[in-house]
């Protein structure tokens, strides 16, 4: 029955969320409608454009270093080997040497940007559709790469306009989540986690290769993992956890020089330490969204009007903005707990203005601790799934430096090749030998 | 772990390597920290400056379409480049990686992800907008039209500083591997490695000339030189002083 009434809510959502995902897409259409301005599309203004570039050199990583070398060995190399004062050698040789860098950086970056691409979007694919337990660490079947799915799309439909082309990703990437999200939640309310918990603990004296074949076991010990805190851990909460504590040394420490301070930091940010923090973070983070989520449900259906309830959330905003304010200007740690609150009132605020009325509907379930089930298996799988993206962005990353060099070996014999080649042909008279010039 | 065949091999490393703990502690630090950033941009161009040397050495000494007398300063030149390269850019980079990012934080940060900077971005479009109705200029679609009221445009701001506020951490990354680069392979690689290495590749040339001169005068054949290479050498002695002075390394 609990579970039946459950399902309703889980529909319901499951079709709002499927209208919240159309809307984004509705009001891009218009806006790109409204773009065309005298027939011509107008481009949309990048308003943090500094900031967007700072993200793709992190994102691209290994093409960024390509491109910047190239940049260097085109246009800056070759006049400080040309009109190096300090060089005995002639002009001659002197501009033979220093035109070969042009060469060197066009050749790099058309093949190594080629594969480095080729296997970015390899490792896409392969985190992507990961399955049957595979490439586990950076699993992202639940949220594929927008990547893949632009290869995807694409591949369906090949003329399709590439800002059509971003919306299909960006609402694939929501209903495959979200989907997910829902069916756990579906698979998991019905089940006690200390019910879980005994039961793991009466299998603790059998045999650890019984255990390994043991299904229920097996699935007994994963269910768990969505209702234990540590699990839930993401990499946010890691950097939450570790600010958290440098704040705390700082402020209580401000009679200390900077070299304890920094022995104290060190000292207080080992991996267990920190990790224990994130777990507190999490517990706190958890525990704020649920009991948000459930005082606004309670008071929608005790009749509280959307309007009261927004009235509310904004004064509870402003006082949260002005206590960060005044622990960032004292430097105080607190400020990292304010920065969460501001969060769960920020989404609150958010799901009033765009869900009205059926935001109690939404994710809550009938008591308290259905809440908090529905929430801590959210934040476990979204903490998963951030650490599998950034594994796969580190291997990326360091895989790309790998790929790189083995194909220096072939960027080194075509440069080799083209080089000498290309020099007879435009500079001749600077590629021609001593001897032939002296025999002429 | 068995592998069933080589086709599987690739797949068998990215599983291998996505489980190993340098991989999951990179994911952590390069979160902690944005050094990790500019590390790999150091060490992605090191490395390849490492190996990459070798390769051209090798192939510019043996490489017959260059013409003889440049092809020792050529491959001189890239060993050159290739030793200073590795030796200045991890310095450099080194010395830089933590630097940056500090300044990152204390100088830059506060300016770009400020509320008062995109509000200042935004009102500065919709006063434009307004008198070039003709050709306006598309802001960002978030939901809400800032042009409309005064509350939607305090919506449309805090949406903005929001959606801004979830690159802080990639942008600080971003910004250490940029200059990261910069230092390194711009002007360590580029200017200060040239200046040095251009004189520094005469001498290795010379160098490498007088190791062959020096193996010619020791090898078995060298009792048996003919009246032609003798004259060839008499030739050589009597060009040298007919030859300026700035082509004397090319002996």
């Amino acid at each position: 029955m609990k579970i039946s009434a459950l399902n309703e809510s889980y529909k319901v959502a499951s079709s709002a969320r499927k209208a919240n995902v159309s809307f984004g897409s509705a009001a891009s259409t218009a806006a790109s409608s409204a773009a065309k301005v005298g027939g011509k599309a107008a481009k949309t203004v990048k308003l943090h454009w500094f900031v967007d570039l700072l993200e793709w050199a992190k994102n691209s990583s290994e093409k960024s270093t390509i491109l910047a070398t190239a940049i260097g060995t085109a246009f800056v190399a070759p006049i400080f080997i040309a009109f190096n004062p300090f060089s005995k050698e002639d002009k001659d040789t002197k501009t033979y040497s220093a035109a070969r860098q042009p060469i060197s950086a066009i050749i790099t970056v058309f093949t190594q940007i080629f594969i480095n691409n080729k296997f970015n979007r390899w490792l896409d694919r392969l985190a992507s559709t990961a399955k049957d337990g595979r490439f586990k660490d950076i699993d992202l079947s639940k949220k594929p790469s927008a990547s893949y799915l632009k290869q995807e799309i694409k591949h369906a439909n090949p003329y399709m306009d590439n800002k059509k082309v971003m919306e299909q990703v960006k609402q694939k990437q929501n209903n495959v989540l979200y989907s997910y999200i829902d069916d756990e939640r579906k698979r998991l309310m019905g089940k006690d986690p200390k019910e879980l918990e005994a039961f793991i603990k009466s299998k603790a004296n059998e045999n650890a290769e019984t255990l390994a074949k043991d299904p229920k076991y097996i699935q007994a010990k994963k269910d768990l993992e969505y209702f234990t805190y540590e699990k839930m851990i993401g990499l946010e909460d890691y950097k939450a956890a570790r600010e958290e504590i440098e704040l705390e040394i700082k402020h209580n420490g401000k009679n200390l020089s900077k070299k304890q301070l920094k022995a104290s930091i060190k000292a207080e940010t080992t991996e267990e330490k920190v990790k224990e923090r994130a777990i507190k973070i999490v517990e706190r983070k958890v525990e704020a969204e649920t009991k948000s989520k459930w005082e606004t449900a309670r008071a929608i259906k005790s009749g509280t009007k959307i309007e009261d309830l927004l009235v509310d959330s904004k004064s509870k905003k402003g006082a949260i903005e002005n206590e960060i304010k005044a622990a960032k200007e004292s430097g105080n740690h607190i400020i990292i707990e304010l920065k969460e609150q501001l969060d769960v009132v920020n989404k609150r605020i958010e799901k009033l203005e765009k869900d009205g009325i059926n935001t109690s509907k939404k994710y809550v379930g009938k008591t308290y601790e259905d809440a908090l089930k529905m929430v801590k298996i959210k934040k476990y799988i979204n903490g998963t799934l951030s650490f599998a993206e950034e594994r796969l962005s580190k291997m990326k990353s360091w895989g790309g430096i790998i790929v790189s060099l083995a194909t220096l070996p072939f960027t080194c014999g075509l440069l080799n090749w083209a080089y000498p080649r290309l020099m007879e042909k435009f500079m001749p008279e600077v590629s021609k030998s001593k001897k032939t010039k002296e025999a002429k | 772990m068995k592998i069933p065949n080589v086709t599987m091999l690739p797949g068998y490393l990215v599983e291998k390597a996505s489980k190993s703990k340098f991989i999951k502690k990179q994911a952590i630090l390069g979160v902690i920290s944005a050094s990790t950033a500019a590390q790999i941009a150091l060490w992605s161009g090191v490395s390849k400056d490492a190996v990459g040397c070798y390769y051209y050495v090798t192939q510019s000494l043996k490489n017959e379409k260059i013409p003889e007398e440049k092809r020792k300063f050529v491959a001189s030149l890239d060993l050159a480049n290739g030793i200073l390269n590795v030796l200045v850019q991890t310095l450099l980079g080194s010395a830089f990686a933590k630097g940056v990012e500090k300044y990152f934080n204390n100088n830059i940060k506060e300016s770009l992800f400020s509320k008062e900077t995109a509000e200042k971005k935004i009102k500065k479009i919709l006063k434009y907008n307004e008198t070039h109705k003709n050709k306006p200029k598309i802001l960002p679609d978030l939901g809400v039209n800032p042009a409309e009221s005064a509350e939607n445009l305090a919506k449309y701001i805090d949406k903005d500083i929001k959606k801004l506020a979830k690159k802080e951490g990639k942008a600080a990354a971003g910004f250490a591997a940029i200059a990261t680069l910069i230092i390194t392979q711009v002007i360590a690689k580029r200017v200060i490695v040239p200046l040095i290495a251009t004189p520094m590749a005469s001498k290795i040339k010379a160098k490498m000339e007088k190791n062959e001169a020096g193996k010619s005068k020791t090898s078995p054949n060298a009792s048996q030189q003919t009246d032609s290479t003798k004259v060839a050498a008499n030739v050589s002695k009597s060009d040298k002083a007919k030859t300026p002075k700035c082509f004397k390394n090319f002996r």
